[in-house]
């Protein structure tokens, strides 16, 4: 349990985390206005239930889930609808978007909390709680995760709870943040996981061997859902969090048997938000970091807000950002528009410097191997890279671009500075249009 | 790579890279090489700075027009750079200036360009260049100036160690290092009390005994190209360059046991069976400049493990091969170009990455 693991191929070593893990989460002002967008991941937008000009409170519903991929979304602060217009989402398409302007008293969220008796609960109804509260992963993928624990044939065989712990990356300290000022609710969170999975083995994964949750975590008291919870520890290898290669780490085996069920530490805090607290998730930790921050920080904010009043709360640019990114500068996206606002799945804004992202002139491809080397699943990107430069997608299909990940390890070590990864997932999003275009003629 | 009115950069990830990019590789690689320039100094004086840069000059020169005439913008790489100031290596200090010139022009104008520049060039632009040198020039490319402390050798009737094994061979038997002995060559003062305290200090204690003359082999007091002479500064700029990963070690490794092996069993042409001299053998010619320098290049050798032996094996038993039987001393710029040319066969039938097919997937689904 002690042995440092990671996973078998490729990755890259980053340099050492840019925020302390001791960082001291502040709590973020309130948004006075706060922008709701209906769809904040993939899959369908919610279905809008409020009417511009409505005075809401704080966690009521402002979007209801329609259908697989979509969920709840609730209002972070009590006030008035004053806006409903169409904004731009993260994955390159429009969304509408409620605006909430803040007024009016807290009644629910800020009154001490009332903690429900779960363990009464049957699996069914907790499930329902998750979906109610709109629980989504916090971290990019942003699925809900009602879809996840939603096995309605009941043939899930034996699984394996995995508690994703890790940082994505350096510019990242909200999962270390999460673990240690809400160990407790983690910890209930995870049994309110057990009780409706009944996983064969539990195990939390975590990347600094300092945290205190490593003693703390392994404290779950063995109950009638399954054994307690273990510790691993994981060498901080980047993209050790995806959740393939994070199964892959911990079986030690390529095939992870049983069925892996990997959760990040913030989805299992807001699980026990919803199941115990009965408050939607409405609230997240998000870093803001990169060297073009003051002073970067840890803050508690409430979704809606936007990054540029975050930034500000983080004493503003020190220098001119080159970018602005949620979500890290390896599988994060640029945003240009400082209103734009925080997710249920931003978990960091890193606004960084010329200096910092190394961007340089591109050059022809050196054939010096560092991507193929990084490659976790061991495809050849410079390969895919020319296949796809030459019109050749197709080929690029056969050779793997499938299996891609978009972790970005061989454009990050690439030192011709080729737009590997960003070339892959180009051409894949293309393919899969041109599929869907071609499966429709058909059809 | 777009940026809006902000001047925010709004592309797609990642957007941190790793600090090492073509140019500072290239750049590494001519540091290391700073050491080796700075001993022909010494050893030959200031003129061999000026074959060095001219050879610089008109490579960069070259790939300058070539940017000009094509529309691309490609010098600010430095592999031009790097390709010249090897040319400039491989040349006696006594070479006319016009052959590193002209070298350096057709290496980038016909083998980097005619294939269409960096990348996509097969052959090794500076070994082809030397190759060119060697085939239009053979007469200027063989008088040699004698290195400061060399005493009691012609300067310009001097051979170069190999040249002289090369005229020997078939006429006398013998192993290298007495063969320079009985040619004239003095082993320097410098030499022998290096080696005097080698033997008492640290080979003592490991019961070795360094014989003398070798040390005047590793640091160039010898007859040879101006950037082949410092085999012990090579090395040291060649430990940089490993260390780092600037190349990768699988190649030099690789050719050196390849290369060494062949010349303990065969010799290198004078010796009797199973007792070739390797010291002598590795320490001398342009092996270790090549080896290390020029045959990983990463643009004109395979990707994978496996390939990258088999390509390094190939230069080391080429080298081998011509030194004990080809018509001139040396061979090392054919053995890579050669190499070279089995590069593409090499990534078809060695690929370097491990997937295989759908079936590899990863299973485990989006999280
Ligand atoms: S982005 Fe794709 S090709 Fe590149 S290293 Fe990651 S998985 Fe491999
Ligand atoms: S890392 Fe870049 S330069 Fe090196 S082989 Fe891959 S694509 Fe080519």
């Amino acid at each position: 349990m002690n042995a440092i693991r990671t996973f078998k191929y490729g990755g890259i070593g980053l340099p050492p985390r840019s925020l302390d893990v001791e960082y001291p989460v502040m709590t973020a002002f309130l948004p006075s206005d706060a922008v709701l967008p209906l769809r904040q991941h993939a899959g369908a937008p919610a279905r809008r239930v409020v009417e511009i000009g409505e005075s809401i409170r704080e966690g009521q519903l402002v979007g209801k889930a329609s259908g697989t991929g979509s969920s709840n979304i609730h209002s972070p602060i009590p006030g008035i609808v004053t806006g409903i217009r169409k904004m731009p989402d993260l994955l390159g398409g429009m969304v509408e978007a409620v605006t909430v302007a803040l007024e009016g008293s807290f009644d629910r969220l800020g009154r001490k909390n009332e903690v429900f008796p779960w363990k009464g609960l049957s699996k069914h109804q907790i499930q329902r709680a998750i979906a109610d509260k709109g629980v989504v992963e916090d971290d990019g993928s942003g699925s809900p995760l009602f879809d996840r624990l939603h096995d309605p044939k009941g043939s899930r065989g034996d699984c394996v709870l995995v508690i994703n712990g890790l940082e994505s990356d350096p510019w990242n300290g909200s999962a270390a943040a999460i673990l240690r000022e809400r160990s407790s609710a983690v910890r209930e969170g995870i049994a309110i996981l057990q009780r409706v999975l009944s996983p064969v083995r539990t195990l939390i994964a975590l990347d600094d061997p300092g945290s205190p949750f490593r003693t703390e975590g392994a404290r779950t008291e063995p109950g009638e859902d399954g054994p307690p919870a273990e510790v691993v520890i994981l060498e901080p290898r980047y993209p050790q969090d995806l959740p393939a290669l994070l199964a892959e780490a911990l079986s030690g085996r390529k095939a992870p048997h049983p069925e892996c069920l990997v959760v990040t530490a913030g989805t299992v805090a807001s699980v026990y938000d919803a199941v115990a607290l009965n408050r939607p998730q409405v609230e997240r930790y998000v870093t803001v970091a990169g060297d073009a921050v003051k002073a970067p920080g840890l803050l508690r904010a409430r979704i809606g807000t936007s990054i540029g009043e975050l930034l500000e709360e983080c004493g503003g640019f020190s220098s001119d950002p080159e970018c602005i990114l949620l979500n890290g500068p390896f599988r994060g996206t640029a945003v240009a528009d400082l209103d734009f606002p925080i997710l249920k799945t931003t978990k960091s804004i890193v606004a960084l410097t010329s200096a910092a992202t190394l961007r340089s002139r591109t050059t022809a491809c050196l054939r010096c191997g560092r991507c193929i080397v990084a490659c976790p699943v061991r495809l050849d990107p410079s390969r895919l890279y020319k296949c796809i430069v030459r019109g050749k997608t197709k080929e690029a299909m056969a050779e793997g671009l499938d299996a891609c990940t978009e972790c970005g390890s061989c454009a990050y070590l690439c030192p011709s500075r080729l737009p590997l990864s960003q070339a892959f997932s180009l051409a894949r999003s293309r393919t899969v249009r041109a599929g869907r275009a071609a499966g429709g003629r058909v059809s | 790579m777009s940026a809006n009115r902000r001047g925010l950069l709004v592309s797609s990830a990642p957007f941190v890279h790793v600090r090492e990019s073509t140019t500072t590789l290239v750049l590494l690689v001519l540091i290391c090489l700073v050491p080796s320039l700075g001993w022909a100094v010494f050893l030959f004086g200031v003129d061999v700075l000026l074959i060095v840069g001219l050879s610089a000059v008109a490579a960069v020169a070259t790939e300058a027009s070539l940017n000009l005439l094509r529309g691309r913008r490609t010098l600010l790489d430095g592999t031009a750079l790097l390709t010249g100031v090897l040319i400039g290596f491989s040349m006696p200090p006594s070479a006319p200036l016009h052959v590193p010139i002209l070298s350096s022009v057709f290496a980038i104008a016909v083998v980097k360009w005619s294939f269409g520049g960096l990348g996509s060039n097969w052959m090794n632009p500076a070994m082809a260049g030397v190759v060119f040198s060697h085939i239009n020039w053979p007469g200027s490319l063989s008088t040699w100036k004698a290195p400061r402390f060399l005493t009691g050798v012609d300067g310009v009737s001097a051979v170069t160690p190999l040249g002289l094994l090369r005229n020997a061979s078939g006429h006398v038997e013998g192993l290298p290092m007495d063969l320079l002995r009985d040619a004239g060559y003095r082993i320097s003062g410098l030499d022998k009390g290096i080696t005097a305290w080698l033997n008492d200090v640290p080979l003592s204690r490991l019961g070795a005994r360094l014989p003398e003359g070798y040390v005047d082999l590793a640091l160039g007091i010898r007859p040879g190209s101006l950037g082949e002479m410092a085999g012990l500064f090579l090395l040291i700029g060649s430990i940089i360059l490993i260390a780092r990963r600037a190349v990768r070690w699988e190649i030099p490794a690789a050719c050196a046991a390849v290369f060494g092996v062949l010349v303990r069993l065969f010799g290198t042409g004078s010796e009797p069976l199973f007792s070739g001299d390797v010291l002598f053998a590795l320490f001398t010619g342009s092996f270790l400049l090549v080896t290390f320098f020029c045959a990983t290049d990463p643009v004109t050798s395979p990707m994978s493990r496996p390939g990258l032996i088999l390509y390094g094996s190939g230069v080391g038993a080429l080298v081998f091969l011509f030194r004990r039987f080809g018509a001139g001393p040396e061979g090392t710029a054919y053995a890579v170009i050669l190499m070279n040319c089995l590069v593409s066969w090499m990534d078809a039938v060695l690929p370097a990455a491990g997937f295989r097919g759908r079936g590899e997937r990863l299973p485990g689904g989006a999280g």
